[in-house]
């Protein structure tokens, strides 16, 4: 043995490299030789590296924490022996150190403690000692129960000792200061085990983050005693401006302000902490200013009293101290909102002040919804201050502050922006969300100070624009001088940020949800009914190309909701009056999302959701009103208008698209929608495949298209609707059928402009599909069926045109996943016969293609990505099914069924997927997903491929259970467990398939019992497991001997044994039904619970 | 578009080029870059200041070369779209000189198109093992004639059934 060879290197030599590995031989021989060792050899080990560490001070540092690494796993390893009081004695040393009152030996003590903290909380910074989870977790439980609280009590008593420390700092001084600041962190953020351990803890060494300091009911003493609070403040107005320091202090305070758990054992101790807590913090920032590094903790403090006091604590303390908080923190809120504007306006890379504030908006959030639980209006003077102040941070002046603060970076305008990035409706979500609510808070205030500031830019807009273009008509097109646009700028600037605030607080982000008017808005616009002039409400909403204040009457009587919303209506005008050149694409991609937002909520109303209905929001949008038609076919016009204006602009159209699209989607609304003239001539305009379809990407003519058909859905006068398919639907047919009959079709079907025709019309029918709907499903697959037959044709003429195969391909793809599942028997069937021609043309074109394309891999990439897309969704026809089955017309011709076209796809894609293409995640995916849904409807046709086949598809699955993510493995699971069961309830034995689900059972063992998992896949595994164990029992036999034959521990050994006894007991038998799987699966559960803890080493 | 006789009409010498707004151009389909024809392979947009217009950033491989071309131009201007027209032969033999000898449809024959990268010399047996085994199945080897601004190239190879 190496010791005392070790402890003469460590007393003789000077070189620290060779001390450090003397230390690191020493740690790992005494774990390895553990049980060789007499408990004496081991404590005098012990005290020989404490006496080594406390009289070398001189030695590098990192030699001296490898000793102390040591002395910490040595004494972790002695925790659960009896025989041994290691931490005892290093306790003491430490306790010795601690009082001793010499900075050097307090240094000493700190870096001891940190050690064992560090070894004791069981993360993956802990020494690998090679022992099972439940080892290391009985070792932190009993560090927790005995010493836990001393070694807070130690820094503790450092702090004291540093608190009353004079400044300025002595170098030795602050390095104590800063390592018992660091571990006093360390113990707040301590993970306390709670006594039944979620399964998904179990085996884990990963530390969890964000805890919340949650201390047993024994540390009430010290943690209620106020003394604790004031000291961490005081200790923090010490050292917070010293980064280091600070970034401690402020750890410890908020996880001070994290507090909960059996500490409190009722709540009058919790008003009593947070009462003293908030006393002791509003000191704080009322008497300093709060530095940049402090505002994120300054914030998580709020937001921790948010989250771990219940509002009902807030509302027990005093009135007039929860009134200051509210002050207070109005004002930090102000505060951090004008410096994340700045940070914002300087593109800071690392926007603290950002995030601090989105966070006490946050903690805000819990005061403003639960509003009527405190004192009556006491958010009403907060909400105004942080609406002003975010309107001004955002604002040009005079009403705003922006561009003084943005001055400070000179050439903004120039600023190159990209795609890439985020748009400020999504990057400020989250804040604008609370702003909104903020606004709602006080209507009254709000709604005419937006409608003010939008209708005053409004009309500057409309007098700088026109100057501009007086300017630019005067201008000789020769003189390419540059307009001055930063005044036009900033006043779109400001709309912008109008807009995007007003939709927050006049709409709520409603997806998935019925969108609803606000009640606050609809209260406001109600409590002001008695004032409200109906008439001059529709007037200041339908004369848009006059400012709202010059209609009489409209200060007073106009409805403040309906002249909000009609402000933006006059931007529109204004937008309509001036040349796209002068015009902010942004500002028309923000108006355009506003009212994709407003639409859904505002315009014709379901008035049975409202228990009261405001008069004006109704005369203005409600159902059968000429306000709510008028509106539609305003908003109309300004989509068409804008697809020939911006049709340059990809996200102003898409916006666009959005707006019509939201205009359509609903029945009530598209009935209003084809009683105007600009949906004919949209459609009209469509038929002659004119303008501005022949401008827009196909996206978007996509997207147009869509639309057109969803329109489609409304109810028409007489025979009209005859007419407007006639325009959507069949002049489609008619362009198709003109191409394909040309004369000498397999020689100009290469002219550009034939090969371009068949793609616009390949993309309006995939704009068809996607706007299937159940009611419309039947109309357009009688529709598209006939143009699908000539589609193979079209794939057969122009198989080396890629972009077509392409097309063909998604073509297919997007009527399997829209289509399928509404069609009855007959229509699957003409479906699956289409798709396997497609699938034969497509691999006799490629399979042992040659290709000097350097871009012939990503083409079969995505091509075989949509083809298996396409199959996949061929398939859910099993699982999701509206169709229509009642029809038998197909007995006794020959039946094809999605199985026999997703089996010969696969025989084409199987052996395409090899290991390189399965190391991308989606392709992966997606061939799992096709695999796994296969094999689960028809295992048997699975189980009968032709060996080759079924072995490369074995290979390829074990290499996407080994390699891929989460959602990969659960896929090859289900895959063997649909194998397994197929062939376990049909007697297979012997075959092929059950031949290879060997290989598979040792797999799955050895994940789920002795490798790193993901608990969450447990719900899969276990019956794949129990499937698996059912085919090969003898198998799994021998899978156990073996395991049980490398436990060297008696007491583990029988512990294993009665485990895998229990696991399948004699209630289970090894049979493949309901019953039975669950069975296993709740025996497994307890199972892994009784010995992954033993299993899993570290 | 919508008439007929359009379609005929550009047969024969017509323009190697067509006009297109740049926003109306697709990933995948083709332009011309610095006056080679390019296929798209990535297309972004960017705009200079806040409030400013889109431009397009286009990044094009030549079809020929493989070489890569990139701009950046207004998205409301108009960018030259080659026409790319691919057309099919037999391979019936190669010259000591490394031409294909082609057979259209119609039974012409033509050995103006030198090998490509896809049959340099290195490759010669392998394309012509190709063929031999091609012609033991009872199958030929098609070759595929990209054709664009005056340039023609042969692209691809395959074994297929005989039409």
């Amino acid at each position: 043995m190496p010791y005392a060879l070790c402890t003469s290197i460590l007393e003789t030599s000077k070189d620290n490299y060779v001390l450090f590995q003397a230390a690191s031989t020493i740690k790992e021989c005494i774990i390895r030789d553990w049980c060789l060792l007499q408990p004496s050899d081991i404590e005098s080990m012990l005290s020989f590296l404490m006496h080594y560490v406390t009289h070398n001070i001189v030695v590098q540092s990192y030699v001296r924490e490898q000793i102390l690494q040591a002395i910490a796993v040595i004494v972790k390893r002695g925790t659960l022996e009896s025989s041994t009081n290691d931490r005892g004695i290093v306790f003491n040393e430490i306790a010795k150190h601690i009082t001793s009152g010499t900075l050097s030996e307090q240094l000493v003590a700190c870096s001891m403690l940190s050690a064992l903290l560090t070894e004791y909380a069981n993360t993956s910074c802990s020494s690998r000692v090679g022992l099972t989870w439940e080892f290391h977790h009985k070792c932190k439980v009993a560090f927790e129960e005995t010493d836990l609280k001393q070694a807070f009590v130690f820094c503790l008593q450092v702090l004291h000792e540093l608190d009353s420390v004079a400044m300025p700092l002595s170098r030795e001084v602050t390095a104590v200061f800063n390592r018992v600041l660091s571990i006093t962190q360390q113990i707040l953020s301590w993970e306390f085990l709670p006594k039944n351990i979620p399964r998904r803890l179990i085996g884990s060494f990963k530390p969890t983050h964000n805890v919340a300091f949650k201390p047993p009911a024994g540390w009430r003493d010290i943690v209620l005693d106020h003394a604790l609070v004031d000291m961490m403040f005081r200790i923090h107005q010490k050292v917070r401006l010293n980064p280091e320091m600070s970034n401690h202090s402020r750890q410890c305070l908020s996880q001070l302000a994290s507090l909960n758990g059996p500490i409190f054992n009722n709540n009058k101790t919790r008003v009593d902490f947070l009462s003293h807590y908030i006393e002791v913090f509003l000191q704080l920032i009322t008497s300093v200013k709060v530095e940049r590094h402090e505002c994120l903790d300054i914030a998580s403090i709020v937001n921790n009293f948010m989250i771990f006091f219940p509002i009902c604590i807030f509302t027990s303390l005093s009135q007039e101290m929860l009134l200051s908080f509210i002050e207070q923190l109005t004002k930090i809120t102000c505060h951090f909102c004008q410096e994340a504007a700045l940070e914002d306006a300087t593109r800071q890379d690392d926007p603290v002040y950002q995030e601090a504030f989105e966070k006490l908006l946050d903690s805000w959030m819990c005061f403003v919804l639960e509003a009527s639980e405190l004192p009556d209006g006491c958010l009403t003077h907060p909400s105004t201050e942080i609406i002003n102040t975010y309107l001004q941070c955002h604002l040009a002046p005079p009403d705003g502050t922006r561009h003084q603060m943005g001055t400070a970076v000179a050439g903004e305008e120039e600023e190159e922006y990209e795609e890439t990035e985020e748009d400020d409706r999504e990057k400020f979500k989250d804040q604008l969300c609370s702003i909104g609510a903020f606004c709602r808070l006080v209507s009254q205030h709000s709604v005419p100070l937006l409608s003010r500031l939008l209708e005053q830019r409004v009309s500057r807009l409309h007098g700088q624009l026109q100057r501009i273009q007086q300017l630019a008509a005067a201008t000789p097109p020769s003189d390419s001088c540059q307009l001055d646009t930063s005044v036009v700028n900033s006043i779109n600037e400001d709309l912008h940020w109008l807009l995007l605030v007003s939709a927050h607080l006049l709409t709520d982000d409603a997806r998935g949800e019925t969108p609803m008017i606000p009640a606050p808005i609809m209260q406001y616009s109600i409590s002001l009914a008695h004032v409200m002039d109906v008439e001059t409400t529709l007037k200041v909403l339908g004369s848009p190309g006059y400012e709202a204040h010059t209609i009489p009457g409209s200060d007073r009587g106009a409805d403040p909701v309906v002249r909000l919303i009609s402000a933006v209506f006059r931007l529109c005008q204004v937008e309509k009056q001036h040349q796209a050149e002068y015009l902010s694409p942004q500002v028309e991609s923000s108006t355009m999302w506003f009212f994709t937002r407003w639409v859904p909520t505002y315009l014709l109303p379901n008035e049975s959701y409202y228990s009261q209905m405001s008069l004006a929001i109704n005369a203005a949008f409600g159902h059968d009103t000429d306000g709510g038609q008028w509106t539609i076919a305003y908003l109309l016009d300004k989509i068409v208008a804008n697809l020939t204006i911006w049709c340059s602009e990809p996200d102003v159209i898409e916006d666009t698209l959005e707006l019509l699209t939201t205009l359509v989607d609903k029945k009530e609304r598209s009935d209003c929608v084809v009683k105007c003239d600009t949906i004919w001539k949209l459609a009209k305009d469509f038929a002659a495949n004119g303008h501005p379809f022949d401008m827009l990407s196909a996206s978007a003519n996509r997207h147009l298209c869509k639309a057109l058909v969803l329109a489609g859905s409304a109810s028409f006068h007489e025979n009209s609707q005859d007419n407007y398919w006639q325009l959507v639907l069949k002049s489609v047919h008619e362009r198709f059928h003109r191409v394909l009959t040309l004369n000498d079709l397999k020689k100009v079907m290469h002219e550009t402009q034939v090969k371009n025709e068949v793609i616009s019309l390949l993309e309006s029918m995939c704009g068809v599909t996607e706007a299937t709907r159940v009611d419309n499903v039947n109309l357009l697959f009688q529709f598209l069926q006939p143009a699908l037959v000539e589609c193979v044709n079209i794939l057969d003429l122009y198989h080396n045109y890629e972009e077509v195969v392409h097309l063909v391909l998604e073509l297919f793809n997007t009527i399997a996943n829209r289509q399928m599942c509404y069609l009855g028997e007959n229509d699957s069937k003409k479906i699956y016969e289409h798709t396997l021609t497609v699938i034969q043309l497509y691999a006799k074109y490629n399979i042992g293609r040659r290709s000097v394309s350097a871009d012939t891999e990503e083409d079969q990439f995505s091509d075989l990505s949509l083809l298996m897309s396409v199959l996949t969704n061929l398939l859910s026809k099993d699982f999701i099914d509206f169709g229509f089955t009642g029809d038998n017309s197909a007995v006794g011709s020959v039946v094809v069924s999605a199985a026999d076209v997703v089996i010969y796809g696969l025989n084409i894609i199987v052996p395409l997927m090899t290991a390189e293409l399965l190391k991308f995640p989606s392709l992966c995916h997606s061939y799992m997903r096709l695999v796994a849904y296969i094999t689960e409807v028809h295992p048997a046709k699975v189980c009968e491929l032709p060996h080759p086949l079924l072995k490369a598809l074995m290979e390829s699955v074990e290499i996407a259970l080994s390699s891929g993510g989460t959602d990969v493995i659960r896929l090859c699971l289900e895959f063997i467990a649909s194998i397994a069961t197929h062939i376990h309830q049909n007697n297979l034995a012997g075959s092929f398939a059950h031949k290879s689900l060997e290989h598979f059972l040792q797999l799955v063992f050895h994940m789920l019992l002795l490798e790193p998992f993901d608990m969450d896949l447990l719900d899969t595994a276990s019956p794949t497991l129990f499937c698996l164990i059912c085919c090969h029992q003898q198998t799994y036999q021998t899978l156990v001997n073996s395991l049980l034959s490398k436990q060297s521990n008696g007491a583990t050994y029988q512990r294993l044994v009665e485990a895998f006894s229990a696991l399948t007991s004699n209630e289970i038998q090894l049979k493949i039904d309901r019953v039975n799987k669950n069975g296993f699966m709740e025996n497994f559960d307890e199972f892994l619970k009784n010995v992954r803890g033993f299993l899993c080493v570290k | 578009m919508a008439d007929e006789n359009d379609f005929e009409s550009v047969a024969s010498g017509a323009a190697e080029t067509f006009p297109m707004q740049c926003s109306a151009l697709r990933k995948n389909g083709y332009v011309v870059l610095k006056d080679r024809p390019c296929k798209i392979v990535d297309m972004s947009t960017s705009k200079t200041g806040k409030h400013g217009h889109a431009k397009v950033h286009l990044v094009g491989l030549d079809i020929f070369t493989g070489k890569k071309y990139e701009d950046i131009c207004p998205s409301t201007h108009n960018m030259q779209v080659p026409h790319v027209k691919r057309t099919e032969y037999q391979v019936i033999d190669f010259t000591t000189e490394n031409f294909f000898c082609l057979m259209d449809d119609a039974g012409e024959t033509r050995d103006d198109l030198k090998f490509t990268e896809l049959c340099t010399p290195a490759k010669v047996d392998d394309v012509k093992t190709m063929v031999t085994s091609a012609e033991e199945n009872g199958q030929d080897v098609v070759a595929t004639v990209w054709k664009a601004m005056g340039t023609e190239m042969v692209k691809e190879l395959r074994a297929a059934k005989g039409n």
